[in-house]
Order: structure tokens, then C-alpha cells, then sequence
């Protein structure tokens, strides 16, 4: 094994929710979203073997959130959201084809928006999914769930 | 039963903190939908050896 699972690119993240305005500096609701993360593609070669190979692991995720914003000033809100994943991780091997995994796992969301104006706002957060994770030797087995981290610079629609 | 202590005394927390607040300028009750792109991923160990991905 030659390399260490470099991100390739960027992910995405599609979500819709509702707000119920608990008081005025409050927001609570539900939150539904679908995710796919980028890929960590893994360099390898075999001793015996000199053709370079990649082991790909890639993931997507469904998550229900309960999300909860406080409006710190007119412009912006602080984020905070937990709730549960369902993680499909997919591995690619060179000749043994993709093996697929699941797990429903914990997930933590805290961040900040900013409101452009009163239907668009933008958004940072950092975005925590809690499986059992992978460690050097679960490399490559396919019902060992990695944990999921990432940022998301996101844009948001009020209707 | 950590998390579920420490979700539970924010969310009392956050009731407490806002109840005498002033407005702000958000519509009230709206739907929304978003869309975000994402940096990292997937948490994997470096693998600096060889690895017998047979077994």
C-alpha cells in the first residue's frame, strides 16, 4: 500500500426542513437530507505483482436531524442539529469487485448561517456521523463503517 | 446515555437562554431546502504497509 486515502474532490449534501419559531431568538424542526461524501481512493501495488491498483472507499448517507437555530442577531443564527444516519459505504478492490456495508449511526451538526436576505441565507457547518469506525485492521472489511467528518459551506431556500 | 444527557441539558439550555428575547427579522415557520458541498469524508486509517486485502 503506497498511499493514505486522499479525498478526491468535493461531496454534497441536499437536505429540506421545516422551522417552528419557538420564540423569537429560538427555531426548532425537522430536517431530511441525502449526502454523498468524496471518495478516498487508495494507491497500491503488489509485491509480486507491479500493476498499480486503487482500492476505492466511497459513502452516501440518508440523515433525520432535529435541527435547532438560534438568531443571534437579524443576520445571523447559530446551528445546532442531531439526530440519526443510515451510511451505505461501498469498497472497490481490485478483483474482488465493490462490497457493500450499513449502519444507522448518531449524527452531530453545529454551525453558523448568515441571512443574505429573507429567503437566502448561506451556511458553515461541521457535520459529525458516529459509527463504530475503521481502524489499520478492519481495513477492507466491508461491515466495518467508517465515521464520517466534514465541512459543508452550504446555501439555504425559505419559502 | 452521555449524548443523549448532554442533547437533552442544550435543548433545556437554548429554551432557557431565549425565552425573553428580542425579534428578528426571519419569516416565521417556513420550510426551506438547501444544498451544500462538502469537504473530507470518510475517516480511514494511512496505510503505509501491505495489507492483505484477500483475508
Amino acid at each position: 500500500m503506497q498511499d493514505d486515502g486522499i479525498h478526491k474532490g468535493f461531496g454534497w449534501h441536499i437536505y429540506g426542513g421545516y422551522l417552528f419559531d419557538i420564540n423569537p431568538l429560538l427555531s426548532i424542526g425537522p430536517e431530511v437530507g441525502y449526502a454523498q461524501p468524496t471518495k478516498n481512493v487508495y494507491k497500491t501495488s503488489f509485491d509480486q505483482v507491479t500493476l498499480p491498483m486503487t482500492i476505492v472507499y466511497s459513502a452516501t448517507y440518508l440523515d433525520l436531524l432535529a435541527a435547532a437555530r438560534i438568531h443571534a442577531t437579524s443576520h445571523l443564527d447559530i446551528i445546532g442539529k442531531f439526530g440519526a444516519a443510515s451510511v451505505t459505504q461501498n469498497i472497490e478492490m481490485p478483483l474482488l469487485g465493490t462490497s457493500t456495508g450499513q449502519q444507522v449511526a448518531p449524527e452531530l451538526v453545529a454551525g453558523l448561517a448568515y441571512n443574505v436576505s429573507q429567503n437566502v441565507e448561506v451556511n458553515l457547518t461541521y457535520d459529525t456521523i458516529l459509527t463504530d469506525g475503521v481502524n489499520q485492521s478492519d481495513f477492507g472489511k466491508c461491515d466495518k463503517i467508517a465515521n464520517i467528518n466534514t465541512f459543508e459551506l452550504g446555501m439555504n431556500y425559505y419559502f | 446515555m452521555k449524548l443523549i444527557k448532554l442533547v437533552s441539558f442544550t435543548i433545556a439550555a437554548l429554551f432557557a437562554i431565549t425565552a425573553s428575547a428580542k425579534t428578528h427579522d426571519m419569516p416565521n415557520d417556513h420550510p426551506y431546502v438547501g444544498f451544500a458541498f462538502t469537504q473530507g469524508g470518510l475517516v480511514l486509517p494511512t496505510m503505509d504497509g501491505q495489507i492483505n486485502i484477500f483475508g
